[in-house]
């Protein structure tokens, strides 16, 4: 080989040796980059997983504070129910007594005359033609009574069932309604005003814009409660755009300081007594914001009152980075 | 075909035939100016050609040119992936692992989505049946790499190509036959 070709050789030996040092450098960056990377996949699934279940737990902190106003709800129908049972009951061996002479009657038992007085007995007893004129209406109130314990117990279950990634195309108007009906006892002494214009369908987790409602609602009571100034006012608008629909929670109650305002959404904080707030409401009122791919906005005057206005996209097709 | 399987071709032909075979190859089979990185993806069909040109250069049947590739590329891939090699503790470890762990680290490097499908089973003490499906039907560098890796253990190989997909076989079976070379 000559001298000049020998070199090359060596060169081209030399550039191979630094080609392979690289090589295996890149190799080694990548793969630390594919292991950092699971690992962080790793984090987020945990994050997820355990935002899940706080979502859950906050769920049913929130249900605590509901239970004594869905136990009085409840109570208040049960009362009525019950007592109109024990008129039927009441009413009862009158109605077996006439159906039994219905029966003998057929089967030619009995005379005409005794049927007659058997009647005329009862009658004189309870008074037939109140009999008739009650059972309706005994028999509708507690249809009526049981029907509203069966709304307030779909209520409660629908908002306390875990439905995470439930989502649809739904109207939006539905976790609000399903929301009052919910808060009903924690908001009658407050003059509720839901204003709501006719909502497009968007793809969202109606059981998410209900916490997310339940939540709200919940803040603005807690703030009315909190001054004395005022009778508690809360307008609830549910109005749209083209290309967003729009939540918007208006108070008249305490409102909320700087420092209030700035951490509102940091998770843990909160401005009740130990014992009474898990400090989580308005991080998740953020989080199924962004879940939705929507945005919050914030206005507050100390002793004036509080303004959320939340906007969620109208989605019309589900959309995959949700 | 990544990259590193080019690199590895090219360490052989120049080992044994020199630079100037190697670059006559790659006028003959590849675009002008072509250069292999490792991590980068190249044709199949450029491969094939580069093999087939060797067959021709060496006076070789392809089939021979394959498994000799195969096995020495076992000793070019055992240097830059010694910490992958580590982690087994034979040869029949290693054979028994191609799916779960070599190629799942192959996977972390190069994103290979191509990747053959290798299932073995131990039949007997000192014999594994290997099952080989891959659409390029490289099972004679298979072949080649499972003797690589022998040599690399101190084992001697008999390797039966019992069925092949070169022959109509959905998958190759390959019986492995190995004992340990006795100093």
């Amino acid at each position: 080989m000559s001298k000049a070709g020998y070199n090359f050789e060596k060169a081209y030996l030399r550039e191979k040796a630094a080609k392979d040092e690289l090589e295996c450098l890149l190799e080694d960056k990548t793969r630390a980059l594919f292991n950092a990377n699971q690992a962080l996949e790793e984090k987020i699934e945990l994050l997820q997983n355990q935002q899940a279940v706080l979502m859950q737990t906050e769920k049913m902190a929130t249900l605590g504070t509901l239970s004594a106003g869905v136990a009085h709800e409840i109570n208040n129908p049960l009362a009525y129910v019950t007592s109109n049972l024990e008129s039927i009951s009441y009413l009862k061996p009158t109605l077996v007594t006439l159906l039994q002479l219905a029966q003998k009657q057929i089967s030619q038992s009995i005379s005409e005359q005794e049927v007659v007085e058997a009647i005329t007995k009862l009658d004189s007893a309870l008074s037939l033609e109140l009999i008739l004129e009650d059972l309706d209406e005994l028999l509708d109130d507690t249809h009526e009574g049981l029907k509203r314990i069966s709304a307030i117990v779909t209520n409660l279950l629908s908002f306390a069932r875990p439905k995470n990634n439930l989502m649809a195309m739904s109207d939006v108007t539905e976790s609000l309604d399903s929301a009052i009906k919910l808060l009903t006892n924690q908001l009658k002494n407050s003059k509720v005003e839901c204003i709501k214009e006719g909502l497009p369908l968007t793809y969202c987790n109606l059981s998410a814009i209900n916490q997310l409602f339940v939540n709200l609602l919940l803040n603005a009571k807690y703030a009315c409660d909190l001054t004395t100034e005022q009778y508690p006012h809360i307008i609830v608008k549910l109005f749209a755009d083209t290309e967003h629909i729009y939540i918007e929670i208006v108070d008249n109650g305490c409102g909320m300081n700087d420092e209030t305002m700035n951490r509102i959404f940091e998770p843990f904080y909160t401005t009740k007594p130990v014992g009474q707030g898990t400090g989580m409401g308005m991080a998740i009122v953020y989080s199924i914001i962004k879940e939705h791919k929507g945005d919050i906005y914030i206005e507050s005057s100390i002793q004036q009152g509080s303004l959320i206005r939340c906007s969620l996209p109208i989605l019309t097709e589900p959309d995959s980075n949700l | 075909m990544k990259g590193v399987i080019f690199r590895g071709l090219e360490s052989l032909v120049i080992e044994k035939c020199g630079m100037a075979v190697w670059d006559t190859l790659l006028e003959k089979n590849a675009p002008e100016d072509r250069v292999y990185i490792s991590v980068q993806s190249y044709p199949d069909d450029e491969l094939v050609g580069l093999a087939q040109y060797v067959a021709v250069a060496l006076q070789l049947p392809i089939a021979e040119v394959l498994k000799a590739f195969g096995e020495y590329l076992f000793g070019y891939l055992l240097p830059r992936h010694s910490t992958i090699i580590a982690k087994f503790d034979g040869f029949v470890s290693l054979i028994m692992s191609i799916d779960s762990v070599i190629h799942s680290e192959v996977a972390k490097l190069y994103q290979e989505p191509n990747l053959p499908k290798i299932r073995c089973k131990v039949i007997e003490d000192g014999l594994i049946l290997m099952h080989y499906y891959s659409s390029r039907k490289l099972c004679l560098c298979a072949e080649g790499l499972i003797y690589g890796a022998a040599a690399h253990y101190n084992m001697t190989v008999t390797l039966k190509h019992i069925e092949c997909m070169h022959k109509g076989a959905d998958e190759c079976a390959i019986e492995v036959r190995f004992k340990q070379v006795i100093v």
